[in-house]
């Protein structure tokens, strides 16, 4: 390591990964209760002004997702296989992290999915554990976040939901063609459906204005006010109270620690490629549950050997990441009105009725699925799509608003041996080790997976789709963008790695705030319950401070 | 930390800021430049290299009572992204300067490409050459089809919507439609894979290359130099924005496509 050239005074509180869903929720609880915070993150402080509907340049081009060439990842199904470059679940490098491109699906965990373990006990395989705290414990946070974030829901609708101690905020958005062709197929089959919670504003909020609905969602950066990110609502809080110090285009090489064992801060390479240390009384790590664990292995030391907060081993392990698969049906034009797939937010109609264990399945846990379109016009597309000549372009004019396709979010189970740790080969292009994703799905995910793809036909079936296809678990491509596990809380230092606040067993002014925490990942998108979570953990470390 | 970009409109391809150590020295993303490209004229194709890719990318989406790849201008499209400009403007109103390691990252990839066309262009000819005697570009559709499927290696794709109604899933009007049915193997074509996660450009060979740039030069914002004016989009009915800034300022709406009068639960059923 590069001696560091400059060492600015310490502070109260390093957050590392500063930008992002938990970050930004940790640097505004910690210095609106009066702390002074330096946050570091390693992309840029892209503003609104910066984005537009351009889909090439958000989906194809990678201009909010981690360069390849720059930061690496690798994967491997097990430990005898040699790990190979791919991108896996990448989440934007800037500040708002994956809250820029998310389409904003914001829907709580449920009651059981903190307590996978007690449910369902020991599953050869499998490495289930309850959280060290229950759905009631959090649910004051998840209300905080929905109203800071302005979420749009509608209240009493998702008849699986725990109890809520407020309604939403803002009314659901307006129903889409293909949404309302969901709805009415799922009323026709018997089901329960809602639309999805969103922090997409339908209605002015705290100064915001609501959402023109461009439809330029998933993976776009949002222009106008419209959608709920940490860039937009609670990194100006943090700026506004004249205690956070955030450092843009910063990239953390180190964690240092202290003689006798406690984080000592951190060494950075700053946008101008100067080394940096910046110490603090407590140092929280906000990196996303790869780029998390990647960063606590990479701080070692001889206190520290097999990295830091690594005293039990369980480091890296138990990380689950959902992924994404779907049904698709294309629809007759002679009978069947335009369905308009790219109009409004992305998502529309949801169900929780698969969500929760039923063993008839023939597995346990269950899916969230979601009625969507299949893309903007480049990436429009389906298997068995011609790919040239007349063909692909009739099919493209026959389908392209005669399509849609309701997905499966794969609620994976957590085993030890899917797991992040450091690539003995492949360094980033600032000289360290990539991480590198060990993972092969239990076969539970396969079976529940697929069962799901199959209920989503029938659905589609019912819709009236003139022609149905499935994406199988074992076409998916590539996970999605949800990482959750690498540092799991518990009670126990000898099987997790942080306490229930967040805080490392091994390092007490050590925090990992982010997705890394979740014992058992919730089967349903992790933003919210990562920034409720933050906001816990963040709310503790200050009442502890003060007490 | 300053968002204004620096215009550089001096010359057809000027650098932005932090380039030549005129502008700011930041190499942040958010600091890019913009540079404003030439409406006309070649940036990385020659003359002949431009006529054979434009060629190919007509029998790719050829015109028919829609326009084509030609009129849409996807030839230009690729020029531009094989002459390093990958990003638009988030107006649309050029292109931006990366700088740094991004900028390192991309010339790499944009290599990687422009050596697969300049092969690519060179295996089409030498096939024409060996199969007609003759340059791509002279040769008719369906001989420049057969070279194409040699260049593939795979069959010319079938009439999928005449196969769907052969099968009785799509019905002339007034006729009853049959059970929808499920082909439970995974099917071979369809381009990108079935993901939101498309792969890397330059981890592909020069046809399946082309087939996504081209898909690309028709349907992608015109502020890239294809889907002139929005003739992609209106072949497949996309209404889309009049510009990217149009979308910038928050000006541009679905609503008109979606169904705003409806309550949950959305259905009469």
């Amino acid at each position: 390591m590069t001696t560091p050239a400059t060492r600015p005074d310490p502070v109260d509180v390093l957050i590392i990964g500063a930008g992002g869903a938990s970050g930004a929720t940790t640097a505004k609880v910690l210095t609106e209760a009066g702390l002074r915070v330096v946050g570091l993150e390693r992309g840029p402080f892209l503003r609104p002004e910066h984005f537009s509907g351009d889909e090439i340049k958000y989906i194809n081009r990678n201009y909010l997702w981690p360069d390849p060439v720059l930061n690496p990842r690798t994967v491997r199904r097990d430990e005898t296989q040699t790990a190979v470059l791919e991108q896996f679940s990448n989440t934007p490098h800037c500040v708002g992290g994956g809250t820029i491109h998310y389409s904003g699906w914001f829907p709580r965990a449920t009651e059981n999915d903190f307590r996978m373990r007690s449910l369902h006990g020991d599953v050869e395989g499998a490495s289930l554990a309850d959280w060290p705290f229950s759905y009631d414990d959090l649910e004051p946070y998840y209300s905080r976040i929905e109203w800071e974030f302005g979420v749009s829901g509608q209240q009493g609708a998702n008849k699986h939901e725990g109890p809520r101690s407020r309604d939403y905020p803002c009314p659901p958005p307006p129903v889409s063609r293909y949404g309302k062709v969901f709805y009415d197929a799922m009323a026709k089959l018997g089901h329960n459906a809602f639309p999805m919670p969103q922090s997409i504003l339908t209605r002015p909020h705290n100064g915001r204005q609501p959402s023109p609905n461009a439809g330029f969602v998933q993976q776009f950066g949002d222009p106008t006010d419209g959608r709920s990110t940490t860039q937009r609502v609670f990194t100006p809080d943090a700026l506004a109270t004249g205690r956070y110090d955030l450092r843009t285009d910063c990239y953390v090489h180190e964690i240092t620690t202290t003689a006798d064992g406690r984080a000592k801060g951190a060494v950075y390479e700053d946008s101008q490629g100067r080394m940096v240390e910046q110490e603090a009384t407590a140092v929280i790590v906000c990196c996303g549950a790869i780029e998390s664990a990647r960063l606590l292995l990479a701080s070692r030391s001889a206190h520290f050997p097999d990295g830091l907060a690594n005293n039990s081993g369980q480091l890296g392990r138990n990380a689950t990441f959902h992924d994404y698969f779907f049904a698709i049906g294309l629809f007759d034009r002679e009978l069947t009105d335009p369905l308009y797939g790219w109009a409004g937010n992305y998502v529309n109609g949801t169900t929780f009725d698969f969500y929760e264990t039923d063993e008839d399945r023939g597995g346990i846990a269950g899916c969230v699925i979601t009625a969507s379109g299949l893309g903007p016009p480049v990436n429009w597309t389906f298997p068995g799509r011609p790919t040239w000549g007349q063909a692909a372009k009739d099919t493209d004019r026959e389908f392209f608003n005669h399509s849609m396709k309701i997905g499966v979010l794969l609620n994976d189970l957590p085993r030890e041996s899917n797991r992040v740790d450091l690539d003995p080969d492949v360094k980033d292009a600032w000289g360290q080790p990539a991480a590198r994703i060990t993972h092969t799905n239990h076969p539970n995910d396969v079976v529940i997976g697929n069962w799901q793809v199959r209920k989503n036909l029938e659905i589609l079936d019912a819709a009236g789709a003139a022609s149905t296809i499935p994406v199988w678990f074992e076409q998916a491509k590539g996970n999605s963008c949800h990482q959750h596990g690498t540092a799991r809380m518990g009670n126990d230092p000898a099987t997790s790695v942080l306490d229930k606040w967040g805080r490392a067993h091994d390092v007490p002014n050590l925090f990992v705030l982010d997705g890394s925490g979740f014992p058992t990942g919730p089967g349903v998108n992790p933003t919210l319950t990562i920034m409720a979570n933050a906001w816990r953990c963040a709310e503790h470390l200050v009442q502890e401070r003060v007490a | 930390m300053s968002t204004d970009r620096t215009e550089a409109r001096s010359g057809p391809i000027a650098d932005g800021a932090g380039q030549d150590g005129s502008g700011s020295s930041s190499t942040s993303q958010a600091d890019w430049g913009v540079v404003h490209l030439p409406e006309e004229g070649r940036l990385f194709f020659d003359a002949h290299q431009w006529g054979v890719i434009e060629a190919a990318a007509e029998r790719i989406i050829p015109a028919d009572h829609d326009p084509g790849a030609k009129d849409a201008g996807v030839v230009r499209f690729i020029d531009r992204y094989l002459a390093g400009h990958v990003y638009a403007a988030a107006d649309g109103n050029g292109f931006l300067v990366q700088t740094g390691k991004a900028a390192a990252a991309w010339a790499q990839r944009t290599q990687t490409m422009q050596e697969r066309y300049t092969q690519g262009v060179s295996d089409i000819e030498d096939i024409s050459d060996r199969r007609y005697g003759t340059s791509y570009i002279d040769l008719d559709p369906e001989q420049q089809d057969a070279v194409l499927v040699e260049v593939s290696g795979r069959p010319k794709p079938s009439d999928f919507v005449a196969r769907l109604r052969a099968e009785g899933k799509l019905t002339a009007q007034g006729e009853q439609r049959s059970a929808s049915g499920v082909d439970p193997s995974p099917a071979e074509e369809g381009g990108a894979p079935p993901s939101n996660q498309p792969v890397p450009d330059d981890a592909l060979d020069f046809f399946p290359m082309l087939l996504l740039h081209v898909r690309q030069g028709f349907y992608a914002d015109p502020a890239y130099g294809g889907n002139r004016d929005h003739v992609g989009w209106r072949t497949i009915g996309f209404p889309g924005p009049t510009s990217l800034g149009q979308t910038q300022r928050g000006e541009f709406s679905t609503n008109d496509y979606l169904l705003p009068e409806l309550e949950w639960p959305y259905t009469d059923q």
